[in-house]
C-alpha cells in the first residue's frame, strides 16, 4: 500500500511539471492584423415611419352622461360602427339580448369584432346571446365600459372591422 | 452467517476454476430454446392440406364470377350543387350607396338578402325617424329584404342622434398696447 501511494504522487508532480509550459504559452496575447468592422466607412441605411393619414374613430372620454367621440359629444347609450354613431335604446347591461344586437349582425360586410361596454363593471350576459352571435360569426368582447373604449380604440387604430355598444358608467362609480 | 456459509463455499478455489473456463480453446454455447413453446414442430404433418389449398376449387370459383361491381353517376348531388349556387347568388343590389373612402365599411356593391349596408340601414332608421307611419318596420322589411323580425329589433333598439352644431362666439382679439 505505501508503494502505491507514492507512485500516484510521483504522478501528479510530473503532471504538475507538464501543465507550466502550456500555461506559459496561453497568457501571450495575439495581436489584430487588420481593422474592425467599425473602423471601416461603410453606407449606412435610414428608414423613415410617418404618421398614418387618418387615425379612424376615437373615443375621446367618457362620462356618466355619455361619450366624446372624434371630438362629437353624445348623450346616453350608443353603438358606435364607424364611421356612424346610433342611439342605443337600451336601459342597463340587463336589456342586451339578441334583438337589441340586430343591427350588428345584419351588417354586410360583417363586423369582426363587438365590444360591449356594460356600465361600471363587467356584467355577464345571456348565453343564448353569445351563442347567437358565434353563430353568425361575430367575435364578442364583453368589458366594463373604460376597458371597452380602450379595447375599441385600440382594434380601431389597427384598421380592424370593430364596432361597440357602450353604455355609460353611473355616476359616482370612480 | 449463513450468508458468510454460502460466500466462503462460493469462493473456494474460485481463481482456479475461472482460469479453466477462460483457456477452454471452445465454449459450450448456451442451449437454444424450444420453438411453439416446447412443443417440436413437425414440418410435414400434413400433406393432403397442402393439396387442398393448391387444388382448384370449382364451385368457389364460380362464386367469384358471379360478384361485379355496378358504378352509377351522382344524379342527385348535381341538384343539390345547384340548389345551393341558387342559394348562393341570391343577393340584391344596394339600394343606395356613397362614393368615397371615407366610408370604409362599405365598399361593396351588393347584399345577401337579409342583411343591409351601413348606409342603407342609417338610411333606412333615418326615414323611420322622419316619418313612422309611412315607413313601418314592415315597409322597411319589404324594401330592403329583410325578417320582419329583424327589421322590428331595428327600429325598436336604434336611432340616429339629433345632430345639433353649437358654435362659439368669436372672441374679440385684443391687440396690445404700449404704455
Amino acid at each position: 500500500m505505501a508503494a502505491v501511494r507514492h507512485l500516484c504522487q510521483r504522478t501528479a508532480i510530473r503532471l504538475r511539471l507538464t501543465c507550466s509550459p502550456q500555461s506559459r504559452v496561453c497568457v501571450v496575447r495575439g495581436h489584430r492584423l487588420g481593422p474592425f468592422d467599425d473602423e471601416q466607412y461603410r453606407k449606412t441605411s435610414v428608414s423613415i415611419m410617418q404618421k398614418e393619414a387618418s387615425a379612424g374613430t376615437v373615443i375621446y372620454s367618457y362620462s356618466p352622461r355619455g361619450f366624446n367621440i372624434n371630438g362629437n359629444t353624445v348623450f346616453g347609450p350608443c353603438a358606435v360602427l364607424p364611421p356612424a354613431i346610433l342611439q342605443w335604446n337600451v336601459g342597463s347591461h340587463s336589456d342586451i339580448s339578441v334583438e337589441s344586437l340586430s343591427l350588428f349582425y345584419l351588417l354586410e360586410p360583417q363586423i369582426e369584432v363587438l365590444v360591449l361596454g356594460t356600465g361600471a363593471r363587467t356584467e355577464r350576459l345571456h348565453a343564448e346571446v353569445l351563442e347567437e352571435l358565434k353563430k353568425r360569426g361575430i367575435a364578442v368582447e364583453v368589458q366594463d365600459t373604460p376597458n371597452a373604449c380602450a379595447t375599441f380604440n385600440f382594434l380601431s387604430s389597427e384598421k380592424r372591422l370593430a364596432a361597440a355598444a357602450l353604455i355609460p358608467p353611473p355616476a359616482g362609480s370612480r | 452467517m449463513g450468508s458468510k456459509v454460502t460466500r466462503l463455499i462460493r469462493n473456494f478455489n474460485v481463481e482456479n476454476r475461472a482460469h479453466r473456463e477462460i483457456s477452454r480453446a471452445k465454449p459450450r454455447a448456451a442451449p437454444r430454446h424450444l420453438p411453439d413453446g416446447g412443443v417440436p414442430h413437425d414440418r410435414h404433418d400434413a400433406p393432403s392440406i397442402t393439396e387442398d389449398v393448391h387444388r382448384r376449387n370449382d364451385p368457389l370459383l364460380s362464386m367469384l364470377k358471379d360478384v361485379y361491381v355496378e358504378s352509377k353517376d351522382p344524379v342527385a348531388q348535381g341538384d343539390a350543387v345547384v340548389q345551393t349556387l341558387e342559394q348562393e347568388t341570391q343577393r340584391r343590389q344596394l339600394k343606395l350607396s356613397l362614393p368615397g373612402e371615407p366610408y370604409g365599411f362599405c365598399d361593396v356593391s351588393d347584399v345577401p338578402k337579409g342583411k343591409l349596408s351601413l348606409v342603407e340601414a342609417i338610411t333606412a332608421l333615418n326615414n323611420h325617424k322622419n316619418l313612422p307611419e309611412t315607413w313601418t318596420a314592415e315597409k322597411l322589411a319589404q324594401e330592403y329584404a329583410l325578417d320582419p323580425k329583424d327589421a322590428k329589433a331595428l327600429t325598436d333598439f336604434f336611432f340616429p342622434f339629433d345632430v345639433r352644431v353649437i358654435s362659439k362666439k368669436p372672441e374679440e382679439t385684443k391687440q396690445i398696447t404700449e404704455d
